[in-house]
């Protein structure tokens, strides 16, 4: 702490210089359409129409997408590289003709749809809105009243089945087949 | 441009069918109903037609002013 004022002094020019570097830049960024972005465990449908407001993306995607959760971050990207590191990870991919932009939903053969129905082990009374969720593809479900859940086009084999709801303790499964 | 706001496909195709005078005729009835969010650009309808090809999971073939997505 005692340095502190030395510091300052002999850092002096070199700030105003960097002041002066930093304050050009944003004008010829936005004229290429750098994109910045830091989500975290946002709604995808958000995060594509912030997109759009954003930096005028023509984009159309799936109505869907609201079910998924993303965490992402961009930092200097390309319109490219910012759908790239939004939809990794997720069942979505994205393809460009002329300036449009779909996002789509990508099929694997062999999908599944996973269902289940969650209960109170004691009281065996079915739990509605509890979370299950598969956090390695990212989707997941809110149960219904009488507790089914269902997350459709699943091609995971060895994954893990994140069951929570608030007051009961967070069930982990893995699921093998 | 024009903007959808979880909006049925079969609404977004009667947008198209007006901007570009075609008519869009679907294979299946099903995925009429599948909602989408966002803009599209009026420039090109081949790229308008494979968007909305790629959002339903379907083909198309745009044939003078008939559009069928199979």
């Amino acid at each position: 702490m005692k340095s502190a004022p030395y510091f300052n002094k002999l850092n002096y020019k070199c700030y105003l210089f960097i002041l002066l570097f930093l304050i050009k830049p944003p004008s010829s960024l936005a004229q290429n359409k750098v994109i910045n972005f830091n989500f975290e465990n946002e709604n995808l449908k958000l995060v594509l129409k912030k997109l759009i407001e954003d930096h005028e993306l023509t984009l159309i995607f799936p109505e869907e997408v609201n079910q998924t959760i993303i965490t992402t971050k961009c930092h200097n990207c390309s319109e490219d590289n910012a759908l790239d590191s939004i939809l990794y990870n997720t069942k979505y991919t994205w393809s460009k003709r002329g300036s449009q932009y779909t996002v789509y939903e990508l099929v694997f053969e062999n999908n599944y749809e996973l269902s289940g129905q969650i209960f109170d082990k004691k009281t065996g009374e079915s739990i509605a809105f509890a979370n299950v969720y598969i956090p390695e593809i990212k989707i997941g479900d809110v149960t219904e009243y009488d507790g089914s859940f269902s997350l459709p086009s699943i091609n995971l084999h060895n994954f893990e089945l994140i069951i929570s709801y608030i007051g009961y303790k967070t069930e982990i499964i893995q699921i093998n087949f | 441009m024009l903007f959808f706001e979880n909006t049925p496909i079969l609404e977004v195709c009667r947008e198209i069918e007006r901007t570009f005078n075609i008519t869009i005729n679907f294979s299946k009835s099903e995925i009429k109903n599948v909602k989408v969010t966002g803009l599209i650009e009026t420039n090109d309808i081949n790229s308008v037609l494979s968007s909305l090809s790629l959002l339903t999971r379907q083909n198309y073939k745009l044939e003078g002013e008939i559009c069928t997505i199979f």
